[in-house]
């Protein structure tokens, strides 16, 4: 018999975290509401990363004002691939990814052709603040589009994985890789139908996957099973994901990675509000782990030492 | 703040405003239940007489206040005449005026209510309050004939009594079914009415100095014109009053028995007047007790009575009714939102919608909100391929909105389905930021996302409609505003809940089982 509800016992003795305790023990707990224009304003994670050096997708131009939207192929002119994001956009909202343009026409991942009417409706929209949280004015980033890691991008059909590391007080608490579907419409969402895959922090293979809240085994579009995927740089990914920490001092922190096929791994987005279904990919609760990292008393190790005593923690949990 | 003091705040809060409500209901008696009842009676006294061409001064008694009745207000017509209340011991109304020739009739108006259980924390009162000491009556004027009967008659009496208890009960007695002896038959005479048994009673009983009084009062059993006093006698038997009806030699107060007067001067004088007559009618009506106890059921009103919603004007308690309702829809909103899990599109969209479906029932409202959201997204999606900025394609959305509320309502109308122009109570603005939101959910985030937002937040906008529709809710959010506290508290735990929701419980039900 179908089960439609499990109880709250044994979900409390799976350690799992649910919406309420999140906000208020570990997003009110440990994120300090001045530092989330840190993560809200990608402009202003961008700045962040390229100060300290963290590795993130290269900045072509911003576009501030309505009367640079005119003047939108200026900023473009020698870029066929690049991507448009609002600067503080939430929920993947608003990005527009070009993978080739022919004069004016440009083209999306999905092959969409877009004239340059509709990017520049698209851009203005952002600047309206029609993506952004509250609907305040913002302002449109454009930035490289990343030549993925052909291992990397080959894990999905249409659009491009990503890494979420859940970091907790600097210390990696969890992975997933969130792979768009033919379902998600080529979108890293998890709402929208892109599956999210565990990753063992000890050693990088991926277990079991979940799309719209259930579990699968199998990658829905290529009918692989997920526990042949394994990660490469996978030390390299976590020491990134845990920097994340040092600039933002955010205690409770998603970071997004992408692996560029040139540079590696590339910081995307912070968030400051990470989502629970990193659990149901993992199939494991994350408040055991966030217990463990709480013992832990003040942070003092460098990112490398904070990665390697989280792997080793966690291996085989 | 640190936990347990927040729990204590918390729960401060929560009985304060549980406290102050059970205050109201049990000092002040204010009903708990909206309808609740308090009969009331009008009591009208009108006095007839006849003016002789002279100055002319009379004095009437009026109710004592309070004896078994509360008196709500009073009103006088005295046409011509000026009139004066003494207060003191005994009420009187005097009433006076330097000539007047002719019938003359006046009148005094009291509406009384009896205080049930609740109110005051009291019972109903069928008993009077307690007199001081007793005096001895002055001894009776009577004519010699009068006296020779009235002793024999005591004599009589006194052979066969103990104390001045078993001597009045025998008088009683004797009065009503006199004994076959010339004494009695003489003493009585032709005097058979209530009244004038009641005298010779009184007669009696001074004779043998035994201190007593004289009640007047109405006996209200149904509406009536033209009644008259029914006379009672209070008698000391030695440790206590008693009451006694001389017609039925019963003891105590009758049942609804409106006690005017109790002992003291004569009910009516006059002078330069004469044919004096004061005849009572009283009716019946129910007032609702709630309208009672903001009056303060006719006492010196409460401090929390003046600064109660009901010492505003009409028109802002009106406000009130709908601005105390939202925190109930807000409570109903959190808790489906944190505990259940229910997610909405807009925070508070569902409450602005839950307040119009009181204008127009919860299927009309659903069906007039499905139709314009519906509508309102069809246009808006043609609106999104114009390439247009935020705040004008918003504002181009509102006027569609409403264009459609207009075009509904002259549908509905000319269909005879008036219901249909409710549509305008809902709020404008709301309904475009919805069709703007959900329509960037479905461009965005899919259909089902845009959906599962949509039905969400009707789920929430029809059961925060039921909670703030209750008539009791809308009762007691109005007379108890207090409570509002407790709905506070509540709310303010429920943002420290952090247990799993329920939709949760199901999110997660394919989590693999620990071992």
């Amino acid at each position: 018999m179908k089960q439609w509800f499990t109880t709250p016992r044994a979900l409390k003795r799976m350690g799992v975290l649910a919406m309420n305790r999140r906000n208020i023990e570990f997003i009110f707990g440990y994120n300090e509401r001045s530092r989330y224009p840190m993560v809200d304003d990608k402009l202003e994670t961008k700045r962040l990363a390229e100060a300290a050096n963290l590795k993130t997708p290269p900045l072509i131009g911003v576009v501030k004002y309505h009367y640079e939207v005119a003047k939108l192929t200026d900023k473009l002119s020698g870029y066929d691939e690049f991507v448009i994001k609002p600067s503080k956009g939430s929920a993947g909202k608003g990005i527009l990814v070009i993978t080739g343009r022919e004069g004016n026409t440009f083209l999306k991942g999905n092959g969409e052709r877009l004239s340059l009417k509709s990017l520049q409706r698209h851009t203005a929209n952002i600047l309206s603040g029609l993506h952004s949280l509250g609907g305040q004015p913002d302002c449109a980033m454009i930035e490289g589009r990343i030549h993925f890691a052909e291992n990397f991008a080959a894990l999905a059909a249409h659009g491009v994985p990503d890494l979420r590391v859940l970091v907790f007080r600097g210390y990696p608490a969890m992975a997933m890789l969130r792979i768009p579907t033919k379902a998600s419409d080529g979108k890293a969402n998890l709402h929208q139908g892109a599956v999210g895959v565990g990753v063992d922090l000890a050693n990088g293979h991926a277990s079991g996957g979940v799309q719209f809240n259930k579990l699968i085994k199998k990658h829905p579009d290529f009918d692989s099973p997920f526990n042949e995927i394994w990660m490469e740089n996978w030390e390299e990914l976590l020491v990134l994901a845990s920097r994340a920490y040092d600039i933002t001092k955010l205690g409770y922190l998603g970071v997004d990675l992408v692996i560029d096929a040139r540079h590696g791994p590339q910081v995307l987005e912070l968030n400051a509000r990470p989502g629970l279904a990193i659990q149901l990919a993992n199939g494991c609760g994350l408040l055991p782990r966030l217990e463990k990292l709480k013992a832990l008393g003040a942070v003092t190790e460098d990112a490398a030492a904070r990665v390697s005593r989280a792997r080793e923690m966690f291996r085989g949990v | 703040m640190k936990y347990s003091a927040f729990r204590i705040f918390v729960g401060l809060l929560f009985f304060a405003g549980i406290g102050l409500t059970l205050y109201k209901n049990q000092v002040l008696g204010f009903p708990l239940r909206p309808g609740e009842q308090t009969e009331v009676w009008e009591i009208e006294a009108r006095i007839d007489f006849e003016a002789m061409g002279e100055a002319v001064r009379l004095s009437f008694a009026l109710p004592e206040d309070p004896l078994n009745f509360e008196l709500l207000e009073e009103v006088y017509v005295s046409g011509p005449f000026g009139l004066e209340v003494e207060r003191g011991d005994l009420r009187r109304a005097n009433w006076s005026i330097q000539a007047a020739e002719g019938p003359v009739t006046l009148f005094y108006r009291a509406s009384a209510y009896r205080e049930t259980a609740g109110a005051r924390g009291s019972s109903r009162r069928d008993t009077l309050p307690v007199l001081d000491a007793p005096e001895a009556p002055p001894p009776p004027f009577l004519t010699d004939f009068d006296r020779t009967a009235a002793e024999a008659v005591r004599d009589d009496l006194l052979a066969q009594s103990s104390d001045s208890g078993t001597f009045a009960a025998l008088l009683f007695q004797a009065l009503r079914d006199p004994p076959e002896n010339s004494n009695y038959a003489a003493l009585l005479g032709t005097r058979a009415s209530a009244r004038e048994l009641a005298e010779v009673a009184r007669d009696m009983l001074a004779l043998q100095e035994i201190p007593h009084r004289l009640i007047r009062g109405l006996v209200l059993e149904q509406d009536q014109r033209r009644g008259s006093f029914k006379f009672l006698i209070e008698v000391f038997d030695g440790d206590r009053w008693e009451v006694i009806d001389p017609e039925t030699g019963e003891t105590g107060l009758p049942p609804d028995f409106f006690v005017w007067q109790r002992g003291g001067r004569s009910n009516l004088d006059l002078e330069g007047g004469r044919g004096s007559e004061v005849s009572f009618s009283f009716i019946q009506t129910n007032l609702p007790t709630a309208m009672l106890a903001r009056n303060g059921f006719g006492r010196e009103s409460d401090p929390i009575l003046d600064f109660s919603l009901y010492a505003l004007p009409i028109g802002e308690q009106g406000v009130f009714k709908t601005l105390l309702l939202i925190p109930i829809g807000a409570l109903a909103l959190v808790f489906i939102r944190n505990v259940i899990g229910v997610s909405t599109s807009g925070t508070f969209m569902p409450i602005l919608i839950a307040i119009a479906f009181q204008e127009t029932n919860v299927l009309p409202g659903l069906v007039l909100f499905i139709v314009v959201v519906g509508v309102g997204l069809l246009i808006r999606s043609w609106l999104s391929r114009l390439n247009l900025l935020l705040v004008p394609r918003i504002s181009a959305v509102v006027v569609v909105v409403i264009l459609l509320m207009a075009a509904l309502s002259i549908a509905s109308h000319k269909l005879g389905l008036e219901r249909g122009l409710t549509v305008t109570f809902f709020p404008t603005i709301i309904l475009a930021w919805t069709i703007e939101r959900l329509s960037i959910l479905w461009e965005e985030h899919g259909q089902r996302e845009a959906l599962k937002l949509g039905f969400g937040s009707l789920l929430v906008a029809v059961v925060a409609h039921f909670f703030m529709d209750a008539a009791m809710v809308k009762y007691l959010t109005f007379a108890f505003p207090e409570l509002l506290l407790s709905v506070l508290a509540l709310i303010l735990m429920i943002g420290q809940y952090s247990g799993y929701r329920l939709l949760e419980l199901h999110r997660f039900r394919g989590f693999p089982k620990a071992e």
